[in-house]
Parts: C-alpha cells; structure tokens; sequence
C-alpha cells in the first residue's frame, strides 16, 4: 500500500486544508502520485477506509523487524507491502 | 544370484540349454536398459505415424480411432492385466496352471508385463492351435520340451510372427527326432543368418574394390556383437571363426541415423539393396537393421573390413533407395523376421506389444476410455490452464530481482506491484454490470461504539454496566475485568521482577517502558494468554473505529486504570511496542492450535459475514507471522463464511474502490433495519425475500463457525464469550422460523 502521508511529508491525522495545499505543492514534483492520492484523501469515506489501513501498516512495518523471523511465513509479500511505511 | 534365477537355471540345465542360458544370461546383463528405451522409442514411433496416417487417410473417424488407441496404450497396464486375468481365468483349470508354469519364469526375469504378454500369447496361441499343425504339436509336447522352446523361442512376438513360426517349427522337430536342444541356439543363428550371409559374401567379394563392409560395420551395435558372440563363444567349434571376427575386427559404431545414408557405393548387390529396404520394411528399422547386419558381419568369415576397402570418391555414391524393389523388401523382410529373436527379445516384445495394441477387443478399449478418458481430459485441462497462466504471467509480471531494484530506487505501486502481490482479482475485475462504480464504504459513525449495530458486541462498557439492552456484554465482562487492579499498581508491584518465562519465549521484556510486554510479567501464563487475545479483538475493532471518542479520551486522561482499560488504551494509542509484543507473545507461547483457535475466535466474535479490509489483513498478517500463510488461512475463512476470503485491500487505489462488488458495498453500508425480521436477518446475513430454507442454510453456515471443538484449547472467559455470541444467532433464527436451533 502507498504511504500517501509519507510521501507528502503530512501526519495521518493532517486536515483537509494542508492536504490540499500538499497536494498542489506535489504536483510538479510527482504528478503520478497526487493524481492517485487525490480521490483517496479527498473524499472522506475514502480517506477513512485509507487511514485505518495506513494504521495498520504502519503497526505491522514496526512490529516486523521484532518478530521471530523463522515463525513467518511471509505469503503476502509483507516486506514489499510495508516497504513505505518503515520509516514512518 | 536370485532364487528365481537359480529356478530358471536350474530348469535350463536339467532341459541342457545351457546355450540358452548364456544367451539370455547376455541378453538380461546388457539389454535391460536397451530394452526399455528401445520400447519406449518404437513405441512411440509407432504412435505418431498411426496418428498421423490416420489423420490422412480417413479423416475424423480415423481421428478418434487414433485417439482411442492413444488413451488404450497410455492405460495398458490396466486393459491388459484385465484382459489377461479374464482370458485365463475362462480356461481350464489345468490348462491355467501349466500357462502359469510355462510364463512364470517370464516375470522373474522380465517382469510383470513380460508376464502378461506371455500369458496373453500363450492363450492365443492355443485358441489357434486348432487351425495350426505347428502349435498343435507344440501343445502335445510335455511340459518340459514346452518349456524349452518357450524359452528357446521367447515371447518376442506374436503367433503370427514368422519368426516365431518357424523357431517353434524347428524346436519342436528337433525335439521330436531327439535332438538336444542345447545347441539350439547358436543353430538358430546360422541358420536364420546363412541366406544372407551367403549373399552378403558373394557380393563383397564381387566388389572388392568397392568394399560396404565397413559401412556395414558401422551400423553393428557393438553391445550387439557382444550378446551373440557370447553365445558364439559357448561351444560351438564351427563358429569360432566366426567369434573371432567380430571379436578382433576394429568397429566403428556411428549413428544408427546415418545408415539410411550410408553412401554405398558402385554396384549393389541384392542383399545390399534389401539391407536398405529391411530399414523401410520394419516398424522397429533400427533395431532390426542392427541385428541382421550383425548376423550378416558374424555369418561372414571372408569379408575384408580392411581400412583400405573403403570408399574415398564420394562422386561415385547413388542413392540406394532408388534401386530398391519389392522383391529386395520381401527379401528384406524375411532376414528381419529370421534373425529377429535371435540377438534380442527387446526388438520382438516391442512388436508384441504393439500387435497387442492393434488387436485390442471392444472390452479393452472401454476399460481404457472408462480409466483413461477423464484422467487425460483433466490432464488437458491442467496443462492448458497452467499454460494459460504462465503465459499471462509472463506478459504481466516483471522478474522480481528487477522489481525489487526497482523499487528500492523509487518506491511506488504501478500496476504491476498489485500484480506481483497477487491482487490482480482486486484489480482486474471486469467493470461490467456485476460492479458498481466508485463505491464508497460506509464508516460507522464517531459516535458508533459497537462493532456491529446488529449484533452490539460492545467492548467498550465497563463491566460494571453489565449486559447492554441486546443481551450482549462487552468483552471485558466477559473476560472478568475486575477493576480493581491498576497500572500503577501492577508496574509498582513488577519492578524488579520480572517473568522469566516471557524472556524464555521471546516477549520482549522491558522494565523501564510500560509497554503490554513489561506489564504482562506479572501474571501467570494463562491470564496472560487472556489479555493478548483481548489485546487483538481490541485492537481489530478498535482498528475501525468501534470505539466512542469520549471514551478514548476518558481513557487517555485516567492515571490508574483497570487492566482491561490499560489493554484498551494501548490500543487506542496504537502502540507500536505494544502491538510488537502481542504479536510476538503469539509467536513464542501460543501452539499452532491455539492460533488457529485464535483465528476462529475472530472469525466467530468479529467478522460479520465477510471480512472487512481491516480484518481481512489483520487475517492475513497474523496467519502469516504465525506460519499459516494466504492458503490455510483461505480455506478456514472459506469453510467459516462459505466464501473465499476477499484479496488484499487496496484502498489507496482508486480502481480497487472501482471495482467492489455489490455485495461488499451491501455490507460496507449496513441499511437500518426497521423491522424485527429485518434485524433478524441482517443478522443471518439475509435480506428479504428469503425463503425458509435460505434462513436454515444460512443458520448451519453459521453453527458450524460456533463448533465448540474450535474453541476447545482456549480459556472459558474466550469460550463464554463465544457463546453469548453463538445464543444471538440461536435467537435470529428462532424468531424467523419460530423454530428451535
């Protein structure tokens, strides 16, 4: 899953506002990602959906380091799916 | 030497065919790879020019007749044993006793399907016995002198075969006039050789100039060679000549491929010209043009090999082919059927088997089709579908390394990332009329405490409220907060001693951090189990939001707390370190049952008809660090809900939220029911109209997630709560069908 917060440089809990204006200002920067972020964090039955998740993520990106590695059993690729959310 | 060996020995030398022994002893040490990739090879060379042939010559019936006689060979084994067993079992008794003893030594040196054919053949033959003089007297002989010319003139072939024929002719007379058969052997040789060999003679010495030998040589197989010439070897002063061409004669074996083209050139003779018909004549052509030449080269005393009878002027080469007349194939093919049993057995069951396939009865080819045809259908199928998927793969997906590389240079989801995570049902869903466009889940509202308005499962009341007005109490109720033990009373009462056995399992244990791992130190095992089964059913549903906001804030702004409350507000704060030592407590203290049970426990206290996108990777995460993995965990989930657990979610792409089905948006945006029956089937998952049965069928989908037995290795505080849960179904159905549960 994409870390949209991460990559606007925002906290999960930013408002409507400075998520707009991160939007505008990334624009330039990485069109891609603000043409995919934008129906996401603007709508906010979307956005809800995506911040649970991103909770989520960000808690297992946290947790996987300290875990007991050969008890995993990684058939979800989790490594690749929290790889934006380990710096968080 | 096995015991079966020794038997057949033992036989051969009480009957004085020792020749025979040497020769077969030969044949076995050095044939039996041979014999089975040659088997193999005329099998299937057989197979495709019939397929073929039939495909021209006939058109669709001929087409099928292929394709029955393709299912009848891959199933052989099955058809033959069938129609051997049945054929011998309608003789007489004593005719299948001695049809046992005659072919047992068959299998002890050649196996069951060599045991098979015998039998098949040895009845054959005697249901032609009537029609031949040959095999009748053969049939009067006693069991011995059978027993000698059966192993004398081996099951290389059918009864029709010429050879047989005539070897059974020959042994049986000799028999008769008293003879010995123990030169039997090497006599066969000569014998079935001395016309071409006598042949072959007069034409090198005829062109001396132009010499084939060496081509000829070329073509002998020296393992061959060596098979006879043990044979030669044996006793037979008249052959020792002969023995010793072929033993000191230099050979150059070349690709058996290549005779075909050999070159001869100059003149050539007749028995030339058949030698390169015998290659057209025969089904098994390399394999017989081997042994006649080799009988041709052995036969030959005065044939000059010399490197300088060679052939230098290529010019002068002529395409045998072209010169080749039916009268040199009829010729051809009597030396191939003449000198066929004689250097190997492998040649001659290759036939044998073939014959059989050509005479298959109706029974047979229905046993073939009843085994073969569904197994070959799936087959098909199988390989198209992984065919189908690699080669969708392979347009698709990029190679991992290079996605990884990739990747770590600018990290970002395109397409093919949900394609390598295995999201691709999430993601290419057909937008038809099946989906409804741009979806939106329907969150609870702040205020919404209860994970599922129809069932209220609070866990969010304090115990001391008791049961809410559905009849469901929250699940610290039910896991027996008592509210009487404090954080700050639990660290107080922990420093400075801290639970060995969590530092044993793994938990990672800090005293200087209130973290769940530091707290849990001071309690027993089983009540620590407890608190991280509560700690993950808090954390999923807290997860969604099922919590009340002014709770949380209550909670954040309390000094001393319950341990319930303390569990709840590491939840609430999502706790990083919290949420790593619950995970990682699972890991080292929990059994695998008690994982699985654990992941039953959430599909029967949490998960309302299908997961929702936070359960559903909460799943899929747990099942994986606990080493159940994607697979296992889809088949629990499909045999709790009756539906396959929903891919990754991918909330942060806009074609996932495209191409949610109808169903998940009906789930995703609860209606609210007015109605008691409405309630009451939204709790069985049902919307109206329904008939009664869809209520019973939907009700047993649900029991079965409530089976005491998957619950059995939790504690009774998880158990109860399962039941009350369990009694709110119970209470549905009854209402819509006035019935009991």
């Amino acid at each position: 899953m994409r870390n949209y917060y991460s990559a606007l440089e925002l906290a999960p809990a930013a408002s409507n506002h400075d998520i707009e204006e991160a939007l505008v200002e990334s624009q330039a920067a990485d069109p891609e990602m603000v043409e995919e972020a934008t129906p996401i964090l603007s709508d906010p039955d979307k956005r809800q959906t995506y911040d649970y998740l991103h909770a989520q993520f960000s808690a297992y990106a946290h947790a996987m380091p300290n875990l007991v590695s050969s008890k995993i059993l990684d058939t979800n690729h989790w490594d690749q799916r929290l790889v934006e959310f380990s710096n968080d | 030497m096995r015991p079966d060996e020794t038997c057949r020995q033992e036989t051969c030398r009480q009957l004085g065919c020792e020749a025979f022994a040497g020769l077969s002893a030969s044949q076995t040490a050095t044939g039996t790879l041979r014999r089975s990739f040659r088997l193999a090879q005329t099998g299937v060379a057989a197979l495709y020019p019939r397929a073929r042939q039939a495909v021209a010559a006939e058109g669709q019936n001929r087409i099928m007749s292929a394709v029955v006689f393709m299912l009848i060979v891959g199933f052989h084994p099955v058809a033959f044993a069938q129609s051997a067993s049945s054929l011998l079992a309608s003789l007489p008794e004593s005719a299948q006793e001695e049809i046992k003893k005659l072919c047992l030594p068959t299998q002890f040196s050649d196996g069951a399907a060599a045991y098979r054919a015998c039998v098949t053949e040895d009845i054959a033959r005697r249901q032609a016995s009537n029609d031949n003089p040959t095999l009748a007297a053969f049939d009067a002989l006693s069991f011995d002198d059978k027993l000698a010319i059966q192993q004398l003139c081996p099951a290389v072939s059918s009864t029709s075969s010429a050879a047989h024929q005539a070897c059974l002719a020959e042994q049986i007379n000799r028999v008769s006039a008293g003879e010995s058969l123990n030169e039997a052997p090497t006599r066969t040789i000569v014998a079935a050789a001395l016309p071409a060999a006598t042949a072959t003679e007069d034409s090198f010495t005829a062109d001396t100039n132009q010499s084939t030998a060496p081509q000829v040589a070329s073509v002998i197989d020296s393992s061959q060679v060596e098979s006879v010439a043990s044979v030669v070897q044996d006793d037979s002063a008249e052959l020792a000549p002969l023995a010793t061409i072929v033993d000191t004669q230099p050979v150059a074996v070349t690709p058996l491929a290549d005779t075909n083209n050999s070159g001869l050139t100059g003149d050539v003779s007749p028995t030339q010209r058949a030698s390169i018909a015998a290659n057209d004549a025969s089904s098994s052509a390399q394999n017989t043009q081997t042994n006649t030449t080799t009988t041709r080269v052995i036969s030959s005393p005065q044939i000059d090999v010399s490197p300088e009878n060679q052939v230098a002027d290529s010019d002068t080469t002529t395409p045998l082919a072209d010169s080749v007349t039916s009268a040199d194939t009829e010729l051809a093919t009597t030396i191939v059927a003449t000198t066929e049993p004689v250097v190997g057995n492998e040649t001659g069951n290759s036939v044998s088997m073939l014959d059989q396939f050509s005479n298959l009865q109706p029974d047979q080819i229905r046993t073939g089709l009843l085994y073969g045809a569904p197994i070959l259908l799936l087959a098909l199928l199988a390989t198209l579908v992984s065919v189908f998927r690699k080669r969708q793969s392979r347009e698709t997906m990029m190679p991992f390394s290079q996605e990884q590389s990739r990747l770590d240079d600018d990290v970002r989801f395109s397409d093919q990332r949900f394609e390598q995570f295995d999201d691709t049902d999430a993601l290419q869903l057909d937008l038809g009329e099946d989906t409804i466009d741009d979806v939106t889940l329907q969150q609870p509202s702040a205020g919404d405490v209860s994970i599922d308005e129809s069932i209220q499962i609070d866990l969010d009341e304090l115990p001391a409220q008791g049961e809410d007005p559905s009849g469901f109490t929250d699940i610290s109720a039910t896991l027996g907060d008592t509210g009487d033990n404090t954080v700050g009373d639990t660290l107080g009462d922990t420093i400075g001693d801290i639970d060995t056995n969590l530092i044993e399992t793994g938990v990672l244990v800090d005293q200087d951090r209130n973290t769940l791992g530091s707290w849990l130190t001071q309690f027993p095992t089983d009540q620590q189990k407890e608190y991280i089964i509560e700690y993950l059913l808090y954390w999923i549903s807290y997860g969604e939001g099922q919590f009340d906001p002014s709770m949380k804030a209550e909670l954040l702004a309390t000094e001393e707390l319950s341990n319930h409350d303390q569990i709840k507000r590491w939840v609430l704060t999502q706790d990083g370190e919290s949420f790593t030592d619950a995970l990682r407590f699972c890991q080292t203290t929990f059994d695998s049952t008690e994982i699985e049970q654990i992941l039953n426990l959430i599909f029967a206290v949490l998960v309302k008809h299908q997961a929702t996108p936070t359960q559903n990777v909460f799943l899929r995460f747990f099942a994986d660090i606990n080493g159940i993995g994607a697979t296992s965990l889809g088949l629990r989930y499909e045999r709790a809900f009756g539906k396959q657990l929903p891919p990754m979610p991918r909330p942060d792409n806009i074609k996932w939220w495209h191409k949610l089905t109808e169903s998940e948006s009906h789930y995703r945006n609860p209606v609210h029911n007015n109605s008691e029956r409405d309630q009451n089937l939204d709790v069985l998952g049902l919307v109206d109209p329904v008939a009664d049965k869809a209520v019973i069928s939907a009700f047993e989908q649900i029991s079965d997630r409530f089976d005491p037995e998957l619950f059995d290795q939790l504690g009774e505080k998880e158990r109860a709560l399962i039941d009350r849960h369990r009694k709110h179904y119970i209470s549905a159905y009854q209402s819509l069908t006035g019935e009991p549960a």
